[in-house]
C-alpha cells in the first residue's frame, strides 16, 4: 500500500473533524503558452493540434474552450523530413480542439527523423522525433469478467526485439462505436523497454477506452454512466487495436503525463510537472512519432476471437 | 588532525596541575520535599562571582583554595539558601532546597537570577514543567513541545502538524532526548498533542544553536528532557481528568534517602466515549482513535559515589477504520518506545562519570483486513511496517578541575537499523513472499571534547570539538532506477556486513560571553555538524507516515554550519530579562521526494531512490522580553526569519522559500496571579502563513486535464494567528491533599487557520459550467476545557 493512500486516509480522518471554506486564491499570472499535440505515424502524414493554457481558475465554457484554438493562418506549422519541408495545412475535424494542421507531402516512414517547426506571433518551436519500427501483435484473446456473460476484456501478446530503445504506447477503438483511439481506461498506456526489452511480453487485460476528457463529463460522479460499461468490450464489438512503438522523449512525456493526472492537485504528493519535449518559445505539448502496427479482432463469443484482415 | 586533538587534550590537563593547593567542595542538590535532584542549580561564592551549576544528575564540584567561604546555593522556583563553609581538605556537602511555591506562592517563570546574562552559552532555554502548567492547555493537556513553540526561533508549522522548526531547520533536524533516549516521533495526533506527559517530566532544555559536544547527531538544535526520579521521602499521587483524557502519576520510596520510583500512564478516551452515539447500524461502528503513554522510573542510590537510574518510556497513537459492511478493517498504530539504563559514578569529587546504554524503537504500522468475518481464511491480510531501532551506548565524563572550568568528554556508538518499509501479506492461507523487503543497517560512532573556560570575570569560552564517523554495512541490495523512476535497471546485491556507505563528520563547536557590565553581555556562537539521518515527508505537512531514512551509497548526510551573536541584558534588578539574537545558517545535502514521486512498499525498491538533493539557507534574528517574577509573569517573542532552499531539480535551481519559511512569529505568553488561589493566563500566536505549491494554469493532452504549477512554495497561505486563555482554581491545598481546577479556552476568537488548500473541479464544459474552486481546510475550532487536577 502507498504511504500516500494511508496519508489520504489519516487525513480522510482529519477533515471529518476539520472545518473547510471557500477561499479566493489570487495566483501569480501564468504565462501564456502554446500547447502542440504533434504527431506522426508510419505511414500516415503529420497531424498538429495547437491550442492554448487558460489561467488554473478560469471558469471554462466553449466560448473560452474555442478562444484557446489556434487556427488557420494564426500559425505556420512546417514539418520537414530532411529532405522536403512540407507546410501543413489547415484541417478540421469533429473533436477538440477541431481545428488542427495536417501533412500533405509526405508520410511517416521507419527510422526516419522529423523536424518540427511552428511560427506563432513572434515565437518559433521546434522539436525532433524519430519513427521507430513497429513492433507485430502476435496474439489476442478475450477473457469474460466472472459473472457476466457478454463483458470483458482483451489481452494480447509480442515480442520485444533485442534492440534496446523502442518504448510502446497502446490505445484501442470500436470500429463503427468510437471515432478515435482512446487509451485503456485502466492499466499502463505506456510501457518502458527496460522492463521488456528482448521478452515476450503478455499485455493483460487491455481495458476499453472511453472519451477522458473532464471536460465532457466526469466518469466518477455520473450517476447515467454504467462504469462497467464504459470500461468493458462486448461480445459482438469489433475492435482495432493500436500499438505504437515511441523513442524514449516521448516516453517521457507520456509518464509525466501519467504522474501529473493521477497526482492531480492532491496537497500531499509534491507537484509532477509535464516534460514536454517541444523547444524554443516556452510550450507545452509533445511531437512524438510512432512506429504504429494495428489489428482489427472481431469477439465473436467467449472463446472466440476473429482477427481480421 | 588525530594527533591535533591528542595535543589539545593533554595541553588542558596540562594546564590544571599548575595551578595551587585547592580543595574540593561537591555534592548534591535536591528538592527538599521529593528527594528529587535539581538539574541547573546554581552554587555561587558570595562577593567573588565565582560558581558553579549542578550537571544533568544534580552533582556539583567546585574547586577553591583552602578558606572560608559563604556559599549560596539557588534554583528557578526554590528559596536560596547560604551556608558556611571552612574548606580545609576535600568535602562533600548535599543541600536540599524548598520550592518556592510553598515559601512565597510566587510565580517565576524561568531562569535563575541573571543566569541568561552570566552563561557563556547562547540559543539555550530552559523550562521547569512546573512553570508552564499554567498556561492554557489544548483540551487540558498541558504540553511542553507547545510552551517551546512560543519561544522565538521555535516555530510551529500550525495545527495538525506534529513537528517544530528550529531556525529554519527542518523537524528531523531536531534531537529530542528523553532520559537521554532517542525519541523519533515526539507527537501524538498530528502533533495536537506531544509524547511528553508533564506530570512525569522534570525539565527541559533546548539549544537552538551553540550546542556543546556532547550533544550530535541533529544538526538543528537539542531538547533535552529529563524525567522527575521520583520522591524519595513518601508515596505522592497526582493526577488530572480531562476533557479527552486523563493521567495517574504514582511515586514514592521504595528503599527511603535511596531508592525510589514513578509511574505515570496517560490515555485518551475520545473513542469510548463517542462509541454511545454511533449507532450500531453505522457502517463505521468500532472505528475510532486514541493513544497512550507509560512513563516510569527507578533510580537506585548505591552510596554517595554510585547510582542507578532506569527509565522507560512506552506510547502508542492508534487509529481504527472499520467498514462493517464492506468487511474492511484498517488499523494504524504508530508510537516509540524507549529504555534507558544509566550508572552515575564519582570517582572523585572533580571526576563524575555516566555510562548510559539506551534502547530506542519507532514503529509506525499499517494493518487492513479485507473480507468476511466469518471466513477468516479466505481474506486478504496486509502488513506494511516502518520504524527505527537503536542501541545506543555512551560514555560521558564530566571534569571540573578548578571554578574556571567544566570539562566534558565522552564517546558514544550507536547500532541503527531502519526499516523505511517491509511488506507481508497473505491471501486466504497462502502468504506472499516479500523477502526483498528490507532493512538498513548502520553503525555510528562518535566522540567529544568541550571545556567551558572562564578566562576572567568578563570573558568565557566555550570550546568542542566532535568527530563522528556512520557505517551502513550489508546485508543490503540497492535497485537502481531509470531515470523516471520508473523501473530497475540495475541491482547490486552487499553481503551481510559488507560496506555500504561510509561518512565522516567534524565538528567544531565554540561559544564566546563577554560581560559589558553586571547586567548585560555579548555572546557569539559557531557550530558545524552533520547528521547521518533524514525524514522524508511527501506531504506538505508532517505526519506519522513520513519516513526515517539513513544515509547509504545514495543519500549524503546532511550538514549544517550556524553563527550567531546575541546582546542580553536584565532590568530592575532582573525582574526583566531581554535579549537579541540573530543568526545565519548554511544547511547542506538536505533531500526532498521527487517531483510527482509515489514511492512504493518498498519491494525490489529502496525508499531512497526517490529523493533529490539540495541545499538550503536560513538568517534572521530574535528578541525576547520576559518578566521573571512577581503577581504578573510571562514573555514576548519575535523571530524575523527567511529560510530558502536550492535545489538543482526544483524551480530550475533557483532559491525557493521552505515550507515553513516566516517572515513574522511572534508569541506573547502571560501568566496573572489574580489571587493566591486563582491564577489567569493568555497566550497569543501570530505568524506568517506557511508556503505551498499550487497550479497557475492548465491544459488539455489527449482529453487530460494538465496542471501547470507555479514556482516551488510561491503562494503564502493566511497567516496563522490564535489566542487562547485559562483560568486555573487551587480549589483545596492541605498538607495531604491539592486539587485545582484548570478551564481553558483555545482559539478564542474561532480563528479559521489554515491547514491545506485543495482544488476542487465542479460541472462540465459541455454545459458551459466547469469551474475550479478553492477550499481551505482548517482545523480547530473554539474549544473550550475543563480539567481537575489532584495531588496526594
Amino acid at each position: 500500500m502507498k504511504i500516500i493512500q494511508i496519508n489520504i486516509l489519516l487525513i480522510l480522518f482529519i477533515i471529518l473533524i476539520s472545518c473547510v471554506k471557500d477561499i479566493s486564491l489570487e495566483l501569480p499570472q501564468a504565462q501564456e503558452k502554446l500547447v502542440i499535440e504533434a504527431m506522426i505515424d508510419y505511414n500516415d502524414y503529420p497531424m498538429v493540434f495547437i491550442t492554448k493554457n487558460t489561467s488554473y481558475f478560469t471558469y471554462i465554457d466553449t466560448t473560452i474552450l474555442n478562444s484557446s484554438i489556434i487556427k488557420n493562418s494564426d500559425a505556420c506549422v512546417i514539418v520537414s523530413n530532411g529532405i522536403i519541408s512540407d507546410t501543413l495545412e489547415p484541417a478540421i475535424m469533429d473533436r477538440y480542439p477541431y481545428h488542427g494542421y495536417r501533412g500533405t507531402k509526405f508520410k511517416g516512414e521507419i527510422n526516419k527523423s522529423y523536424v518540427l517547426k511552428i511560427l506563432y506571433l513572434e515565437n518559433e518551436y521546434n522539436s525532433t522525433t524519430t519513427i521507430p519500427e513497429p513492433i507485430p501483435i502476435d496474439s489476442v484473446w478475450f477473457s469474460l469478467i466472472p459473472g457476466h456473460d457478454s463483458l470483458g476484456f482483451l489481452n494480447f501478446k509480442f515480442t520485444d526485439p533485442p534492440i534496446y530503445g523502442n518504448y510502446y504506447t497502446f490505445y484501442s477503438k470500436i470500429l463503427g462505436k468510437q471515432k478515435w483511439y482512446y487509451r485503456p481506461s485502466f492499466g499502463p498506456h505506456v510501457l518502458d523497454d527496460k522492463l521488456i526489452n528482448n521478452q515476450e511480453f503478455t499485455y493483460t487485460p487491455m481495458t476499453k477506452g472511453y472519451e477522458r476528457n473532464a471536460y465532457y463529463f466526469d466518469v466518477w460522479t455520473d450517476e447515467d454512466l454504467d462504469f462497467l460499461d464504459l470500461i468493458c468490450y462486448k461480445i459482438g464489438d469489433t475492435v482495432s487495436l493500436k500499438m505504437s512503438t515511441i523513442d524514449q522523449s516521448s516516453f517521457n512525456f507520456w509518464s509525466s503525463v501519467y504522474r501529473n493526472v493521477i497526482t492531480g492537485s492532491n496537497p500531499f504528493t509534491n507537484p509532477a510537472s509535464v516534460k514536454s519535449n517541444i523547444y524554443g518559445s516556452p510550450a507545452n505539448g509533445y511531437w512524438i512519432g510512432s512506429g504504429t502496427y494495428f489489428t482489427n479482432v472481431y469477439i465473436a463469443d467467449s472463446a472466440n476471437l476473429t482477427v481480421l484482415p | 588532525m588525530r594527533l591535533k586533538l591528542l595535543c589539545f587534550i593533554s595541553l588542558i590537563f596540562i594546564s590544571f596541575s599548575l595551578f595551587s593547593q585547592k580543595y574540593t567542595l561537591s555534592g548534591y542538590i535536591k528538592d527538599k520535599q521529593s528527594g528529587e535532584e535539581l538539574l541547573g542549580a546554581n552554587i555561587i561564592i558570595k562577593d567573588q562571582n565565582i560558581g558553579t551549576t549542578t550537571n544533568a544528575y544534580g552533582f556539583y564540584s567546585l574547586s577553591i583554595p583552602a578558606g572560608e567561604y559563604e556559599i549560596t546555593y539557588s534554583f528557578i522556583g526554590y528559596g536560596e539558601i547560604t551556608e558556611k563553609v571552612k574548606l580545609n581538605s576535600n568535602k562533600s556537602l548535599n543541600i536540599s532546597l524548598e520550592s518556592s511555591a510553598i515559601i512565597t506562592q510566587e510565580v517565576i517563570v524561568s531562569g535563575e537570577k541573571n543566569k541568561n546574562v552570566e552563561d557563556s552559552k547562547m540559543s539555550v532555554i530552559k523550562l521547569p514543567v512546573e512553570a508552564i502548567k499554567t498556561l492554557p492547555a489544548f483540551m487540558g493537556e498541558v504540553d511542553i513541545l507547545k510552551t517551546l513553540q512560543l519561544l522565538p526561533g521555535i516555530q510551529s508549522a500550525g495545527d495538525g502538524n506534529s513537528g517544530y522548526y528550529v531556525r529554519g531547520g527542518g523537524p528531523d533536524q531536531n534531537l529530542v532526548l528523553l532520559d537521554e533516549a532517542i525519541v523519533y516521533n515526539a507527537a501524538h495526533l498530528f502533533g495536537f498533542f506531544s509524547v511528553f506527559n508533564a506530570d512525569a517530566i522534570k525539565d527541559m532544555e533546548i539549544y537552538k544553536g551553540g550546542m556543546p559536544a556532547e550533544y550530535g547527531g541533529r544538526i538543528s538544535s537539542v531538547l533535552d528532557i529529563s524525567m522527575k526520579n521520583g520522591n524519595m521521602n513518601k508515596f505522592q499521587v497526582e493526577g488530572g481528568i480531562g476533557t479527552i483524557a486523563s493521567r495517574l502519576t504514582v511515586q514514592g520510596p521504595i528503599v527511603k534517602e535511596k531508592a525510589s520510583f514513578i509511574l505515570s500512564a496517560r490515555r485518551t478516551y475520545i473513542d469510548i466515549l463517542l462509541q454511545p452515539f454511533i449507532k450500531s447500524s453505522s457502517p463505521f461502528k468500532g472505528s475510532g482513535y486514541y493513544f497512550y503513554d507509560l512513563n516510569t522510573k527507578f533510580n537506585y542510590r548505591f552510596s554517595d559515589k554510585d547510582r542507578l537510574y532506569f527509565s522507560g518510556y512506552y506510547g502508542k497513537d492508534i487509529f481504527d477504520f472499520k467498514t462493517k459492511e464492506a468487511g474492511f478493517n484498517m488499523k494504524i498504530p504508530w508510537g516509540n518506545a524507549t529504555s534507558s539504563i544509566r550508572w552515575n559514578h564519582l570517582f572523585n569529587s572533580k571526576f563524575f562519570s555516566n555510562s548510559t546504554l539506551v534502547l530506542s524503537d519507532y514503529k509506525f504500522q499499517t494493518a487492513v483486513e479485507m473480507g468476511d468475518k466469518d471466513k477468516p481464511n479466505e481474506g486478504i491480510r496486509f502488513i506494511q511496517d516502518s520504524g527505527v531501532r537503536d542501541y545506543y551506548f555512551k560514555q560521558d565524563f564530566t571534569y571540573l578541575p578548578n571554578p574556571k572550568h567544566n570539562i566534558k568528554f565522552g564517546a558514544n556508538y550507536i547500532y541503527h537499523i531502519f526499516s523505511p518499509n517491509s511488506v507481508s501479506a497473505n491471501l486466504g492461507e497462502t502468504e506472499f513472499d516479500f523477502s526483498s523487503a528490507q532493512k538498513q543497517k548502520a553503525h555510528e560512532a562518535a566522540i567529544y571534547i568541550g571545556d567551558d573556560f572562564k578566562i576572567s570575570d568578563r570573558l568565557t569560552i566555550y570550546a568542542g570539538f566532535r568527530a563522528a564517523i556512520f557505517n551502513q554495512v550489508g546485508k543490503f541490495t540497492r535497485y537502481v532506477k531509470d531515470e523516471d523512476l520508473m523501473n530497475n535497471i540495475d541491482t547490486i546485491v552487499y553481503k551481510k556486513g559488507e560496506n555500504v556507505a561510509f561518512y565522516d563528520s567534524y565538528e567544531p563547536r565554540a561559544s564566546i560571553k563577554f560581560s559589558l557590565d553586571k547586567n548585560s553581555s555579548l555572546k557569539a556562537s559557531f557550530m558545524q555538524n552533520k547528521q547521518f539521518i533524514h525524514l522524508a515527508s511527501l506531504s506538505a505537512s508532517t505526519l506519522p507516515t513520513d519516513l526515517w531514512v539513513p544515509c547509504s551509497d545514495v543519500v549524503k548526510p546532511q550538514g549544517g554550519r550556524q553563527y550567531a551573536i546575541g546582546y542580553f541584558r536584565n532590568f530592575f534588578n532582573d525582574h526583566f530579562e531581554t535579549s537579541v539574537e540573530a543568526y545565519y545558517k548554511n544547511l547542506y545535502d538536505l533531500i526532498e521526494y521527487a517531483d510527482g514521486a509515489l514511492p512504493g512498499d518498498d519491494v525490489n525498491d529502496n525508499a531512497d531512490n526517490y529523493f533529490i538533493f539540495g541545499d538550503g539557507y536560513s538568517y534572521g534574528a530574535e528578541l525576547f522580553l520576559k518578566k521573571r517574577t512577581g503577581r504578573f509573569t510571562g514573555w514576548i517573542g519575535y523571530t524575523w526569519s527567511k529560510t530558502e532552499r536550492i535545489f538543482d531539480d526544483i524551480n530550475d535551481g533557483e532559491a525557493f522559500p521552505a515550507k515553513y519559511d516566516r517572515r513574522h512569529d511572534l508569541s506573547l505568553t502571560t501568566t496573572y496571579q489574580i489571587t493566591e488561589k486563582l491564577d489567569a493566563s493568555l497566550v497569543f500566536v501570530f505568524a506568517t502563513g506557511n508556503t505551498t505549491t499550487l497550479p497557475i494554469a492548465r491544459y488539455m493532452i489527449d482529453g487530460d486535464l494538465i496542471s501547470e504549477y507555479g514556482p516551488r512554495n510561491s503562494y503564502r497561505m493566511q497567516p496563522y494567528h490564535r489566542l487562547d486563555i485559562s483560568l486555573t482554581y487551587q480549589h483545596k491545598k492541605t498538607d495531604k491533599w491539592e486539587s485545582s481546577w484548570n478551564f481553558s479556552v483555545f482559539n478564542v476568537y474561532n480563528r479559521k487557520n489554515p491547514y491545506f488548500i485543495y482544488l476542487e473541479d465542479k460541472g462540465s464544459v459541455e454545459s458551459g459550467n466547469f469551474t475550479t474552486k478553492a477550499k481551505q481546510i482548517s482545523l480547530i475550532p473554539i474549544l473550550p476545557s475543563i480539567t481537575w487536577n489532584f495531588k496526594f
